[in-house]
């Protein structure tokens, strides 16, 4: 099956019914099909279909596995308002501006942590990286939260 | 990251075929249109930072108007409740502890005294090891304090507050009034705050006719109902390090509460002090890592998590069963995962590698 399909793909690339120059597929040969084709290789119809499949296959990508390219978000709360959601596939180190002072978050490789905060326990600090669809962390009191976003996480919330 | 080449298998084999091609558009069709069409899922997630806790509020199947306004409500019942229950700012339940010893009994605000009656029981049952009385020891460690640092009380300190032996059975509730007949009580329900805001907020929730959602506080979870036709999916945070231990499958009705050392702690001089105090000894509990409970009531979970951990791998089993807990997970500092089989069965652990297991007797 595998093999079916390379082998029509090279068709479609070389054998283009439109190229008129191809040694290998006169127009109009063999009643509207590619003359390769009536020998058993592929028709218009198949050659449409797979134009199609290929004009389609970004899309398919995109619609699903596309997250896996644009990786999950994060979204930062302030004072439980949003302030910004960011994938955690652009690397950055974010300062945000809380109660007692800016929050940095850094954002490295799919995952977010609290690298610096202006409270004393630095609780949030040690809550250490978040990287699962669910998980979050609070500097309560400079008041800003995160939390971990994606489209279907495997998670619908954490227990610790 | 995957990388997968969608073969349609009907559109290789027969050739020629008008009906071939047709099965082929069908197909093309069917995988577009459903891409497309996904309707969006009445899931509605909200996080609020409410006076001292974080929480996460996950409702499904109800309008998002109508669920934001249950959050909002929700976030002011936390609010309320941080505030009357505040050991160390003024709250009610200071007052209280400044009249505790009157000579005619005192009479709180009638909200608090549904809670005292359950923590005395719980601590009744659970042999004192969940002993919300010692409000003097937390407070002599640092821990009635925004930011606990240090240093620790000195050894006399501690023995004396250990040896003055305060415990819930002193404290005399009769009708409307409290009275303590021992001046060493000092009462502090930071030990299930979190665990009986939680019920509380699903109780707000089912007047208000949600009947499938989660509320977390700062980890402390209830769920009820499920999230369409599934389970709702816990993931428990691994208390050696960052990540997931292990996952659950909650409905219904249940709550899943885990105390841990890692939360709330001071480094003083190189050593670590965490928050949870052993009644017994004075000092923070020794042996353990972190308790998860999985129960129906999230305040009843909050205190047996917190005696199981001062109960430790040698007593918890004990203690679970005084308790009436019937699922518990037990981490101790050799990193052995202690566990009923009833959990055991239902948990599904995520690490790469098993953890070492001790599966006890039923509880």
């Amino acid at each position: 099956m595998q093999r079916g399909v390379a082998e029509d793909m090279d068709m479609n690339k070389d054998n283009d019914p439109h190229r008129s120059s191809s040694p290998l597929c006169k127009r109009g040969a063999g009643g509207g099909f590619c003359k390769k084709a009536a020998q058993g290789f592929a028709t218009r119809a198949d050659l449409v279909i797979l134009a199609l499949t290929l004009a389609l296959l970004p899309y398919l990508y995109i619609s699903y596995w596309g997250d896996a390219v644009q990786g999950e978000q994060a979204r930062i709360l302030v004072a439980g308002k949003e302030f910004a959601v960011v994938s955690l596939h652009d690397e950055q180190r974010l300062s945000v501006p809380g109660a007692l002072g800016s929050s940095v978050l850094e954002i490295r490789a799919g995952k977010v942590r609290f690298a610096d905060s202006p409270c004393h326990g630095k609780q949030c600090v040690h809550s250490g990286w978040l990287a699962l669809g669910g998980e979050f962390a609070a500097c309560l009191p400079n008041r800003i939260s995160v939390q971990v976003v994606g489209r279907e996480p495997r998670f619908d919330t954490i227990n610790f | 990251m995957a990388r997968k080449i969608v073969h349609h298998p009907p559109c290789v084999v027969p050739r020629h075929s008008p009906l071939a091609t047709r099965h082929c558009l069908l197909v093309f069709l069917v995988t577009f249109l459903s891409s497309c069409g996904k309707a969006p899922e009445p899931l509605y997630q909200e996080q609020i930072l409410a006076l001292g806790a974080l929480i996460d509020i996950t409702i499904w199947g109800v309008a998002p108007d109508a669920a934001q306004q249950a959050a909002d409500q929700i976030a002011e019942d936390f609010n309320h409740i941080h505030t009357t229950w505040h050991a160390w700012k003024p709250s009610p339940l200071t007052r209280l502890n400044a009249h505790l010893n009157d000579t005619v009994a005192y009479t709180p605000e009638a909200e608090l005294l549904p809670l005292l009656a359950q923590a005395k029981q719980l601590s009744l049952n659970s042999g004192n090891l969940f002993n919300p009385a010692i409000g003097k020891l937390v407070a002599a460690w640092g821990f009635q304090g925004d930011e606990p640092k240090g240093p620790p009380p000195d050894a006399k300190t501690v023995a004396a507050l250990v040896a003055a032996q305060p415990s819930m059975e002193q404290v005399h509730l009769a009708g409307n009034s409290v009275q303590s007949s021992n001046p060493a009580v000092q009462l502090d329900l930071g030990a299930i705050g979190q665990g009986y805001a939680v019920d509380v907020a699903i109780a707000h929730l089912r007047k208000l006719g949600i009947h499938n959602a989660i509320v977390n506080a700062s980890g402390d979870i209830r769920v009820i109902g499920k999230r369409g036709t599934r389970p709702w999916r816990i993931g428990i945070r691994d208390p050696r390090g960052p990540g997931i231990i292990a996952s659950i499958e909650l409905q219904g009705d249940e709550s899943i509460v885990t105390s841990g050392t890692y939360e709330r702690y001071f480094d003083y001089q190189g050593k670590r002090y965490h928050h949870i105090i052993d009644p017994r000894s004075g000092y923070p509990a020794r042996g353990t890592v972190s308790v998860t409970v999985v129960h129906n009531n999230a305040t009843t979970a909050d205190a047996a998590s917190t005696a199981l951990l001062v109960a430790g791998p040698a007593q918890w089993q004990r203690v679970a069963r005084a308790m009436g807990i019937k699922q518990v997970m037990l981490i101790d500092e050799q990193e052995i995962v202690h566990i009923d089989p009833l959990l055991a069965k239902r948990i599904h652990f995520e690490t790469k590698t098993q953890p070492r297991m001790k599966i006890s007797a039923p509880l």
